[in-house]
């Protein structure tokens, strides 16, 4: 499962919050939180600040304005 | 009559799962109990008797693994790996289970006779889940599993039999039970049987710890073995043996032999909870999710947080303004005239009469007519804690935190500040940093401690009565305003810039603080300054008296021995507007405490007045008729404040009914508006006490306490000199 959540965020091209990586595993983000804090503290991945709202399709519709959320991405180096 | 049998027992588990609070239930301690994560930076020690057994508690700090990375959870590994404690409660949250068994199972492998806690069962029912307790005994090896809720002691019998159980089949089963395992596969396996039996021929590194154990964290790589195996010349052939697995684990897990472990452990976790937790299919939205929508909006966050600060600042004043006259007559006047006719009447000498009523009754009494306000400061404080809302706090001010160059996770230490700065410097502990620890460390002085209350209320009632709170809101707010200044400064200056590290805070369940809790919060702290009133404040104003009073039976306080340095003193603070000594001698005793500028004012100022309202005949029955009578009418005073505050169309504090302390009235004349809002400014930004500063020391070392003192009295010197001055020019002073 580690694993799989690595392989995930290295696969993405750009930083994947827990949400989206809990969405896709099909786990609660209660679960993948753990992971994400294991993987961190291997050094392999760093969390990062990044607007979501962004590359969001229904940008324009949305009276959200600061997406800004916790995302993780691989470590550098 | 039973042999009395004495066990060890160790509480761990993630931060935030109720530890402290199972501690608590348990000793029938008071240990600070706060609903967010990181509170228990050192573990604690209690004991309880349970049948003919005598338990030593040691409430360990929370941690996710038992590969420590800060230092409380240093303390926690260290603890669990040396000490060898008999027996090991690990108290999980079940609402949150899947995350929490990792540690579990790595306390597990390690050996140790456990019993699991699922703690906070109510919140986990209440989210649907359904967790076959059974189930979970089962896939853990047959450990013994208990459902609580500690916070309402649900449970807490069945855990004492528990424990019972399990301490009598210790001296038997110890060393022979069927030690846990988790299978990590063919391949791991035969790197973990190949390390097993030289690392357990190795009694330097193996120090009694199961090997196998020892085998998989070898495999992980943990630093403090590897150093271990590094400095042991008789070590060579583990650690060819070592590295040789993890080129074979590499080449079959490319992501590393670290990884493949941690995700067999995972897969594991994985398993025992597919087995054992059953799931609502649509989970409800949770109050605390609703909750959260609004509280932590990235916009509304914020604005929210000051608020609720506001709110709580309003209360402090609005609610304990009527009880603060009534302690003052208390002690102004009827503890006054009691220890006069006392003293009196036993003939004793006229500086006995001067130390008791001048020195001590006015110097401790006078700080003590703050108990009322800091009473609603603590349970304020307890309620936002106890709820879970200073965790959201902590959550909406990371992006402000990370803009300082600090992790959001400073903003805990910060936070604690303002009840005190000595355990906020201590709380720096759970910062992953050096150079975080001490930037934190240097602002937390600059949060307004609750030992600063009793200055900026007998102040703000005096000289701006209404606006009271306003002032006293704002000294906050300057106080936060000004940390962030200097956290971007000496960010940039002293420290080389780096990116913050990730935060990662857990944000707990909204709770109903319990009376219980809230009891323990408002009598231990009440309770700490209390005895502080009772020693470092008595012996400061018995020490200031004797000044006072040097050369003996000196006529003039301005020539006494106090009056000569603070006169020498006092041209510093003429250009901020209070030259004068009285002013500048209270906040040289300042240092000491803060309470000790209000208490040496009250000796300054009214210590002659005290005797003389205090002079008149006494009428015990009158003056408890009284006393009644004053605490009666500011209970319904109070009662109306906080209904103009909790109810729509509030009015604000009119003044009128409430008068201020008789320190107040003096003061009302020695200050004018201006000058008044330098000092406040002054004794907001100056050394916050000598134990704080100890506390840096004992941290950091001596170089950065200095430093810390000298940043502070220049910093709070320029900025009153700056209010000042500006008002002058503005015309306002």
């Amino acid at each position: 499962m580690l694993g799989e959540v690595l392989r995930l965020v290295e696969v993405s091209r750009r930083p994947v919050s827990l949400e989206e990586i809990a969405a896709a595993l099909g786990r609660p983000s209660s679960a993948i939180e753990g992971m994400l804090e294991t993987l961190m503290r291997l050094g392999r991945i760093e969390q990062v600040q990044a607007n979501l709202c962004q590359r969001c399709p229904a940008k324009q519709d949305c009276a959200e304005t600061d997406g800004i959320s916790q995302c993780y991405q691989l470590k550098a180096g | 009559m039973a042999e009395t049998r004495k066990l060890t027992l160790a509480l761990a588990g993630n931060p935030n799962a109720g530890k402290s609070t199972l501690f608590n239930a348990l000793t029938g301690s008071h240990q600070h109990v706060g609903n967010w994560p990181g509170k228990t930076v050192e573990s604690k020690r209690g004991h309880f008797r349970l049948d003919s057994w005598e338990m030593e508690v040691v409430d360990l700090p929370g941690t996710y693994s038992l590969t420590a990375y800060s230092e409380e959870e240093l303390i926690a590994r260290d603890y669990l790996r040396s000490d060898n404690p008999d027996l090991v409660v690990v108290v999980v949250d079940a609402s949150n289970l899947e995350r929490n068994l990792y540690l579990v199972t790595q306390i597990l492998e390690l050996g140790l006779p456990m019993v699991l806690v699922l703690n906070m069962s109510d919140v986990a029912r209440a989210m649907g889940l359904r967790i076959d307790k059974q189930a979970v005994s089962q896939q853990l090896g047959g450990v013994a599993v208990v459902e609580m809720t500690a916070t309402r002691r649900e449970g807490l019998d069945e855990l004492r039999q528990a424990l019972m159980n399990l301490a009598e089949e210790l001296p038997g089963k110890k060393g022979s039970r069927r030690p846990f395992r988790i299978d990590y596969g063919p391949e791991i396996e035969a790197e973990i049987d190949a390390l097993v039996e030289r690392v357990a021929n190795r009694p330097v590194i193996s120090q009694g710890l199961e090997p196998r154990w020892l085998a998989v964290k070898l495999l992980e790589g943990e630093p403090d073995l590897l150093r271990s195996l590094e400095q042991d010349p008789g070590a060579k052939d583990i650690l060819e043996v070592l590295r040789s697995a993890q080129q074979r684990l590499e080449a079959r897990y490319p992501e590393g032999a670290a990884i493949a472990v941690a995700d067999k452990r995972y897969a594991f976790v994985s398993r025992v909870v597919a087995e054992s937790l059953s799931r609502p299919r649509q989970a409800p939205t949770t109050l605390s999710e609703r909750l959260d929508r609004v509280l932590t909006h990235p916009l509304l966050g914020v604005p929210i947080f000051l608020g609720v600060m506001y709110f709580v600042f309003r209360l402090i004043v609005d609610v304990s303004a009527p009880y603060l006259e009534w302690v003052d007559y208390i002690f102004g006047e009827v503890l006054a005239r009691w220890a006069l006719a006392g003293i009196g009447a036993l003939g004793a000498p006229e500086w006995l009469r001067s130390l008791l009523v001048e020195g001590v009754i006015a110097g401790v009494g006078g700080v003590l007519v703050f108990v009322p306000g800091l009473i609603v400061l603590f349970t304020f404080i307890g309620i936002l804690e106890d709820s879970g809302y200073l965790a959201r706090a902590a959550f909406v001010m990371n992006r402000f935190m990370s803009f300082l160059g600090l992790s959001g996770k400073s903003f805990v230490p910060l936070v604690l500040g303002f009840g005190c700065a000595v355990p906020a410097i201590y709380a720096t502990r759970t910062l992953d940093r050096r150079r975080d620890r001490i930037l934190t460390a240097l602002l937390v002085p600059l949060m307004s401690c609750s030992a600063r209350l009793p200055v900026y209320v007998v102040f703000s009632l005096a000289l701006f009565g209404p606006k009271a709170n306003l002032v006293i809101w704002s000294l906050y707010a300057l106080g936060v305003f000004m940390a962030a200044l200097v956290g971007l400064l000496f960010g940039r200056l002293l420290f080389r810039s780096e990116v913050a590290p990730h935060f990662v805070l857990e944000l707990p369940l909204y709770r109903l603080p319990t009376l219980r809790g809230l009891w323990f919060h408002v009598s231990g702290r009440v309770g700490r300054f209390l005895r502080h009133a009772g020693t470092v404040i008595l012996a400061a104003s018995v020490a200031i008296w004797f000044l006072l009073n040097m050369p003996w039976g000196t006529a003039s306080l301005e020539r006494s021995w106090f009056g000569s340095v603070s006169k020498a003193i006092a041209p510093l603070y003429r250009p901020a507007g209070f030259g004068k000594w009285e002013a500048a001698g209270s906040l040289l005793a300042g240092l000491v405490a803060k309470e000790v500028v209000v208490s040496t004012m009250s000796q300054v100022y009214l210590g002659g007045e005290a005797q003389a309202s205090g002079s008149g005949e006494v009428d015990v029955l009158a003056d408890l008729k009284e006393v009644g009578a004053g605490f009666l009418s500011a209970s319904v005073e109070a009662g109306k404040r906080l209904l103009d505050v909790v109810a729509p169309g509030w009015r604000p504090l009119s003044g009128t009914g409430v008068e201020s302390p008789a320190l107040g009235k003096v003061l009302a004349v020695q200050f004018t508006p201006l000058s008044a809002v330098a000092f406040l400014v002054y004794v907001l930004l100056y050394v916050p006490c000598v134990a704080t500063l100890g506390a840096i020391r004992g941290e950091f070392g001596h170089r950065w306490a200095s430093f810390s003192a000298a940043y502070q009295l220049v910093l709070a010197w320029i900025m009153a000199v700056g209010v000042y001055q500006i008002g002058r020019l503005l015309g306002l002073g």
